[in-house]
């Protein structure tokens, strides 16, 4: 990457993400995305890129893709589970729900969540 | 500093909350803080179900309608204010296995129960609506009993038992949304 491209993302992240400057987060992204600059360091670009993706949307890159989650007829629900504090559906996590499946009791309440279906390829 | 800010909330009850009976049946569920896995609560503090460890659930006692008790008082304390939940059971004993079962129940520690009020709702004792979840750490238990055998015939014999503990709500309320029918059912299926 461009030593100067580098040096400011370098900058922009290394403040916690409550302190940085969002603006300038959403510029750094679209311009290390957009980058062509750099030709030989293209791990680089897309580490920065995907740093930068988190900082600006922490939440929907923090917990990545969810095997599990709550029913969603229990919308609403916490569930106070012995160990492990509080938990709600925005909280829950694959290993939550794993050790909550062990349990006798909660297979009503975690749901596997769907794969999206693939469309099939038309034979040619 | 910002300090700790008060979470007030608009009250303004209906009808049935302003008509709402007292006192409660003979019959209640008693079952131990530590044999709970987990505790499903809503939001706003209803609890919607309990899952105990394998092979364990509650026991079911039962004494007269009209006779068991309760009541929640405000602790003030120099950090949070705490609510002393007290549930007075009225017990009756006779028979050898009947009275030892009066006896495990006064060497209770730590236990929740839940029962059925004469306002139709189901009111659960000694579970605490903790921030954290950390339902566990709290519970009541046996803090008076009084075996009453009397002088005449038709005197009081009775045995007096209160449960008591300090937890950072008053009593909550089980499964509001269902029938009185349906949340028997749902306790009678936990009981071991």
């Amino acid at each position: 990457m461009v030593d100067n491209l580098g040096r400011r993302v370098a900058k922009a992240i290394s403040k916690p993400f409550v302190e940085a400057n969002k603006n300038l987060l959403v510029e750094l992204h679209g311009e290390v995305f957009g980058s062509k600059l750099c030709r030989t360091c293209r791990n680089e670009q897309i580490l920065a890129y995907i740093e930068l993706s988190r900082l600006i949307t922490p939440k929907k890159m923090s917990k990545g893709k969810q095997k599990y989650s709550f029913n969603p007829k229990f919308k609403g629900v916490e569930i106070m589970l012995k160990g492990h504090g509080r938990i709600t559906s925005e909280t829950l996590t694959d290993d939550q729900a794993k050790s909550m499946l062990k349990v006798h009791g909660f297979a009503h309440l975690i749901v596997e969540v769907a794969e999206p279906k693939v469309k099939s390829e038309k034979k040619a | 500093m910002a300090g700790c800010s008060n979470s007030l909330l608009a009250l303004d009850p209906n009808c049935d909350a302003i008509q709402k009976k007292g006192g409660f049946d003979a019959t209640f569920f008693i079952g131990s803080v530590a044999d709970l896995d987990a505790v499903a609560i809503s939001t706003t503090g209803e609890v919607t179900g309990f899952t105990f460890a394998a092979t364990k659930g509650f026991k079911k006692v039962t004494g007269k309608r009209l006779k068991h008790g309760a009541g929640v008082a405000l602790a003030a304390g120099e950090v949070v204010n705490m609510r002393t939940q007290s549930f007075n059971a009225v017990l009756y004993a006779k028979s050898a296995a009947e009275r030892f079962s009066v006896e495990a129940l006064a060497d209770a520690v730590d236990v929740f129960l839940v029962t059925e009020s004469n306002a139709g709702t189901f009111e659960v004792f000694g579970i605490a609506n903790d921030p954290d979840g950390r339902f566990d750490n709290y519970g009541i238990s046996t803090t008076a009993g009084d075996w009453k055998y009397g002088v005449t015939i038709n005197d009081d014999t009775s045995i007096a038992m209160t449960f008591g503990g300090d937890l950072p709500n008053a009593a909550l309320v089980f499964n509001e949304g269902e029938t009185v029918v349906t949340n028997l059912a749902t306790l009678n299926a936990l009981v071991v």
